[in-house]
């Protein structure tokens, strides 16, 4: 249903091109799950925000590639078909709960706005609709919640209301942003249930962003892991979690803790920091980070190699022509871990 | 909210009440009586009026009586023009005053508002740039130069060069007083002209600020039209910093209204100000001061008021 | 796909591993430059604002220079009496016959020097205020902001007239006005540097490293603090040499035959518009002057802001 080919995007910041974006590919099926996963600044947000456009248009540049909304390329749309397509068809969630909401605004207001773009004009019907959306995702006495202003909700509050905006006009997809990043743990199992029984309910595909590969087993049927503004490695929860083959998403494993793992193992975290984007690297992002980097990695960015139906990776080390054995060094990698 | 309000009068009460204490031992300060002038007065009439203000009694009495008269509403007795009380000046002179203030105060909000928006929207483009050096421009130059240089080229070079190119007689800016809308415009526009730009300013700043919040690109994200999320989700989060200054504005443009009533000879109250100050007639300009002080106080007091209403979070955050 | 194994093969692939670099990952590719290298270059990337400094400067240098050669800004001349610009009166003379080239340097340094005297002294207020504010809270920090806010309720000229009124002096009693009400900005902005600075975490780590608070004044407040004084300090200059201006101009500041921009403007504005030089040329100056004053300030802002540093 949605599908990014090569995207590429870059900034114009006063001190250069960012190239944020250098060629990402993924694609969303109905009712489907996709999780982005990587470390910050590894071009996740970026890559969701270009899909719904929200780029300051100044100083965005989309270099190439396309976005495929049942099969219309979204970056050929007009300023005001977007905002057809924003909201309605695809909408959105943040991850700073404290201020993505108007604070001059009620809550009620900002729901039953959405609904007015979108069509429905009937002021009494839409303040109907939006006191049942408040029910929906959990809010006591929405009646009187309504007319509350943000600040008297607490984060936990404001992510549901956030939800129920972004679900007010049953959109076919709906991206979040790191959710549950800035709640308390028990919240954001809360919140992430909430979005499972709506995802159920309504059918809508969801885009999760997230650096928590805990999350991302709870609630995704697929994953890319980005790093440095490509996607290294993409596929089924169940290929990445047990058949992956980047070194990056091996090091993402160790260093997440996990509820099978053997208590007196340690978590490894992996060493260095993100390439500035400013300035990328000519060879794969990862190579000065990663363990098993070659000459080659140094040179040039490893082609996207097809492991299975789903199963996508960029690495040097599936080339055909590589002299190490892919699957010994994953052996080599899983007595660590 | 309502211990807000309750702090927020107590606070003008108090001010009102140290400024006119100030005033009242300033010009008791003030060497020589309040009744020579330049003309000595008869020593029966100047009896009578030390008596009648009060000026053979002790201090602390005539502290007391002082402050009873502003309470009531009586700033005074002017020592050049004889008979004439400070109140009964401010009742002829202050509603022209007011006039041009209201005008150029509205001048300032609208075309502050417009600037700012169109300058934060439009960022480094070129509406900004020439709304920025207008900005620099009206922050450096001073209302009395800016007033007399508008004087001369509008005034007298402008509108006699207007009057033969097209053969009329209408003066399309006439260079003195304050009759009707034309007679208005320079004064009201030079007055205006420096809190405009600090409007624009400190709005664009809000607006720049406001824009990369993160609401803003909820609001975007709903689908919403530019127009929509300006108004509605920008300007009126922007607004309220920019809101608060409005009741500063006022003192400024008041002060500001002396300077630019006198090169425009306009009837108000910058006229007997000026006059009282040459003439050295201190009751008067003490008075005068007072008054628009405590005007002052009361319409800032006014404005925090109204501000708890704009913004929804002040009520509770102030109350804590 | 044979071809594509051609392609390969032309691209020679070296696969010698070699681990991880982790100082190659550590280099910044970008120069790391000081707080003040950096802010000196973005100061110089203002073309405005060097041009500004630049005007500045030699309206200095002019009032300085000039005072050596032309002392003379107070002696009349009655033959004299209101000469156009010309070659014996380089900007003419006044109604006194006055020589306005003389006074104009007399003015441009009488309104300087109120302008830095006020705004240092305004600075040194403040800073002691409001680091008695933040630093002690409670109680203390109460009273003083309440009468910090009494007195910015009152518009600062209205204050200033009370007393001028009745003080009615030359520059000295005029700085002595000029001085009451300046200084609580910046107090509001020492003080809530020091608060924000008392909650800050690192500040917390000094305090548990050990550190005393003069260290922790030296290495942590100070260098916070210096860039918003400084963009204070150079808003406050010309604000002060505005205030000069309007009140010269009410005939409550400085008093002819003192010079100041401001009386000298307001002369010209007494005479205007049968002389015009006696309004223009001061005028002028001074109208340039508060905008090269406005123009380093937005310049200095810009460069200093470590919110916009990048």
């Amino acid at each position: 249903m949605l599908e990014v080919k090569n995207l590429t995007v870059s900034f114009h910041t006063y001190a250069g091109e960012v190239q944020a974006l250098r060629g990402v590919d993924f694609a969303v099926e109905d009712g489907e799950v996709l999780a982005i996963v990587g470390e910050s600044g590894c071009g996740k947000s970026v890559t969701v925000q270009s899909v719904m456009q929200l780029h300051k248009p100044d100083t965005v540049d989309y270099k190439a590639g396309e976005i495929l909304y049942n099969g219309e390329n979204l970056l050929r749309y007009t300023e005001k078909q977007m905002q057809q397509i924003r909201g309605k068809e695809i909408s959105m969630i943040f991850q700073d709960v404290m201020t993505s909401l108007n604070p001059t605004m009620t809550v009620g207001k900002q729901i039953t706005e959405i609904l007015k773009i979108h069509g429905q004009k009937d002021a009494g019907k839409n303040k109907e609709q939006a006191i049942e959306l408040l029910r929906a995702v959990g809010i006591a006495n929405p009646e009187k919640r309504f007319d509350q202003y943000p600040h008297e909700f607490s984060g936990g509050m404001r992510q549901r209301v956030m939800i129920a905006i972004a679900s007010a006009c049953n959109p076919k997809i709906l991206i979040a942003d790191e959710p549950t990043t800035a709640l308390d743990v028990t919240v954001q199992a809360q919140i992430l249930d909430l979005m499972k029984e709506l995802q159920k309910e309504r059918n809508m595909s969801i885009i999760f962003i997230t650096h928590n590969l805990g999350v991302v087993a709870n609630i995704a049927q697929k994953v890319a892991v980005m790093y440095g503004g490509i996607v290294v490695e993409s596929g089924t929860v169940y290929d990445i979690f047990y058949r992956s083959k980047h070194p990056y998403t091996w090091g993402l494993m160790n260093s997440t803790f996990r509820l099978e793992q053997d208590k007196k193992e340690e978590l490894h975290p992996i060493e260095g920091t993100p390439p500035d984007l400013l300035n990328p690297p000519k060879g794969c992002p990862f190579a000065s980070r990663c363990e098993y980097a070659m000459k080659i990695c140094t040179e040039q960015l490893p082609e996207q190699t097809e492991l299975g139906t789903f199963h996508k990776c960029r690495c040097h080390l599936l080339d055909p022509d590589c002299p190490v054995d892919i699957d010994e060094v994953r052996k080599h990698e899983q007595k660590f871990s | 909210m309502k211990k807000y309000i309750l702090k927020r009068i107590l606070l003008a009460l108090v001010t009102i009440f140290l400024i006119t204490t100030l005033t009242f031992f300033l010009m008791y300060a003030l060497p020589g009586a309040p009744f020579l002038g330049d003309r000595p007065l008869p020593d029966n009439v100047l009896e009578q009026l030390n008596r009648q203000y009060g000026l053979d009694k002790p201090i602390w009495q005539r502290y007391l009586l002082y402050l009873n008269n502003v309470f009531h509403g009586n700033f005074g007795v002017s020592t050049v023009y004889i008979n004439r009380s400070v109140t009964s000046i401010i009742m002829e002179a202050f509603p022209v005053s007011a006039d041009l203030g209201i005008r150029a105060l509205l001048f300032a909000i609208a075309g502050g508002t417009i600037f700012g928006t169109i300058s934060a929207l439009q960022r480094n483009k070129l509406a900004d740039r020439i709304i920025i050096i207008m900005v620099v421009i009206g922050v450096s130059v001073p209302s009395f130069i800016m007033g007399t240089f508008l004087q001369y080229l509008l005034g007298m070079k402008f509108s006699p060069w207007f009057m033969q190119t097209f053969h009329t007689d209408y003066r399309i800016f006439p260079i003195a007083r304050w009759e009707s809308f034309r007679y208005t415009i320079i004064p009201t526009l030079v007055l205006g002209l420096r809190s405009m730009t600090s409007i624009t300013r400190m709005l664009r700043t809000s607006l720049l600020d406001v824009i990369s919040q993160d609401y803003i690109k909820t609001a975007k994200a709903k689908g919403l039209p530019g127009r929509v999320i300006v108004v509605k989700h920008m300007l009126k989060n922007a607004i309220v910093p920019v809101y608060t200054m409005v009741g500063r504005m006022v003192g400024s443009i008041l002060t500001g209204s002396f300077i630019i009533e006198n090169i425009f000879s306009i009837p108000g109250i910058g006229k007997y100000f000026i006059n009282s100050i040459t003439a050295q007639d201190y009751q008067m300009t003490m008075g005068l001061t007072l008054f628009y002080a405590i005007f002052v106080v009361l319409i800032n007091l006014l404005v925090d008021l109204g501000y708890s209403l704009i913004d929804p979070r002040i009520s509770v955050a102030k109350e804590i | 796909m044979a071809q594509e194994k051609k392609v390969r093969k032309e691209v020679k692939k070296d696969f010698t591993v070699i681990g991880k670099d982790l100082e190659a990952n550590q280099a910044v590719a970008r120069p790391s430059l000081t707080y003040w290298q950096d802010a000196w270059r973005r100061f110089r990337e203002n073309k405005l604002a060097v041009v500004s400094l630049i005007f500045l400067v030699l309206v200095i240098l002019y009032s300085i220079i000039g005072s050596w050669f032309f002392p003379d800004y107070k002696s009349q001349s009655l033959m004299n009496t209101y000469q156009p610009p010309g070659k014996d009166f380089w900007f003419g003379t006044d109604e006194l016959g006055r020589d306005l080239f003389a006074r104009l340097i007399r003015g441009t340094k009488v309104s300087l020097f109120i302008g830095l005297i006020v705004s240092v002294i305004n600075m040194i207020i403040g800073i002691i205020f409001g680091g008695i504010c933040g630093y002690y809270g409670g109680k203390v920090d109460m009273i003083l902001m309440r009468i910090i806010e009494i007195l910015m309720v009152v518009p600062d000229m209205l204050v200033m007239i009370l007393l001028l009124n009745v003080m009615r002096g030359n520059v000295g009693t005029l700085i002595f006005a000029l001085c009451l009400t300046g200084w609580t900005d910046v107090a509001q902005l020492v003080r809530g540097q020091v608060m924000q600075l008392k909650q800050n975490e690192y500040v917390l780590a000094a305090r548990v490293l050990g550190a005393d608070s003069l260290t922790i004044l030296k290495q942590h407040l100070i260098p916070n603090m210096i860039g918003p004084l400084i963009i204070k300090f150079s808003m406050n200059v010309p604000g002060v040499i505005f205030a000069e201006a309007s009140l010269s101009y009410l005939g409550l500041g400085v008093k002819i035959p003192e010079a100041s921009w401001g009386n000298l403007a307001q002369a010209g504005a007494n005479n205007f518009p049968a002389y015009l030089w006696l309004f223009f040329i001061p005028a002028s100056l001074f109208a340039l002057t508060m905008l090269a004053f406005n123009l380093i300030g937005d310049g200095l802002r810009d460069a200093l802001d470590p919110k916009l540093r990048r």
